[in-house]
């Protein structure tokens, strides 16, 4: 065993449920330890891992979702309602294509989603600063 | 003839009938409303929506040759979703790091 998956498991051997045998705890640490630095070998070489483009197109992809959770703090005013709703209509096309493209994609697939609801929610945002869903428009007087 | 070439085309695996035709067809949406946006006074563009569309159309490029079916729809509209993004960067870069020193130097 390397001393690092040693430490690891030692360290886990004090967390949770009580020891009955407490070898047999850490040994079963070990053995979870050592299963999940497989499967992650395996996502690492895997066909659509980090090694591949199939990975870093939709992390780029990802850009677009931190994009607009920044923009979310910033005045409705900054919005652009013709970037939104083009963002929102791509993403609802896109989370299709990800599931059928080959190889299936759900990295793109959970980009594409959580982008549609960060875009929908700036499009409301934009809308209500426009006037469109009822609020008032900033600089002008309610009539009612 | 003209048929025949219509149904190939009607019939491709990255055809009309798919959402590998649709999907990235749309995406022209964004290098258009971008197009739309190159209007717009440079303090409403936003840097990290145009640093993902740019990044996004460099790295879409790539991938959109290694995918099955091979997509040159998705290829060209990630090229041209780099060069709208690269077109807003360098006019919100421009406005806010040179034309501020140009008014500096005006004002000396």
């Amino acid at each position: 065993m390397l001393p690092v998956e040693v430490t690891w498991a030692a360290l886990c051997s004090f967390s949770t449920a009580p020891r009955t045998n407490p070898r047999l705890f850490v040994q079963i640490q070990e053995v979870k330890v050592a299963d999940s630095m497989a499967s992650f070998k395996a996502f690492l070489n895997s066909p659509v891992g980090p090694k591949t483009t199939h990975f870093w197109g939709p992390v780029a992809n990802w850009g677009f979702v931190i994009a607009g959770l920044v923009d979310m703090q910033k005045p409705p005013e900054m919005i652009s309602g013709n970037m939104t709703g083009a963002m929102c209509i791509y993403s609802g096309l896109f989370m299709r294509f990800a599931w059928m493209v080959q190889p299936r994609n759900y990295l793109l697939l959970a980009c594409h989603a959580s982008n549609e609801s960060v875009q929908l929610y700036q499009l409301s945002r934009w809308a209500k600063g426009q006037g469109y869903l009822g609020g008032e428009k900033k600089g002008e007087a309610s009539s009612q | 003839m003209a048929t025949s070439k219509f149904q190939a085309l009607w019939n491709h695996p990255a055809g009309p009938k798919t959402i590998h035709f649709w999907a990235p067809t749309f995406k022209w949406g964004i290098s258009i409303a971008n197009i739309a946006d190159s209007t717009k006074p440079p303090e409403k563009v936003s840097y990290p929506q145009q640093i993902a569309v740019t990044a996004t159309g460099v790295i879409w490029s790539r991938y959109s040759t290694v995918i099955t079916p091979k997509n040159w729809n998705l290829f060209s509209v990630n090229v041209a979703m780099a060069a709208t993004g690269i077109y807003q960067l360098t006019r919100k870069i421009r406005h806010d790091y040179f034309s501020e020193e140009q008014a500096a130097v005006a004002k000396e």
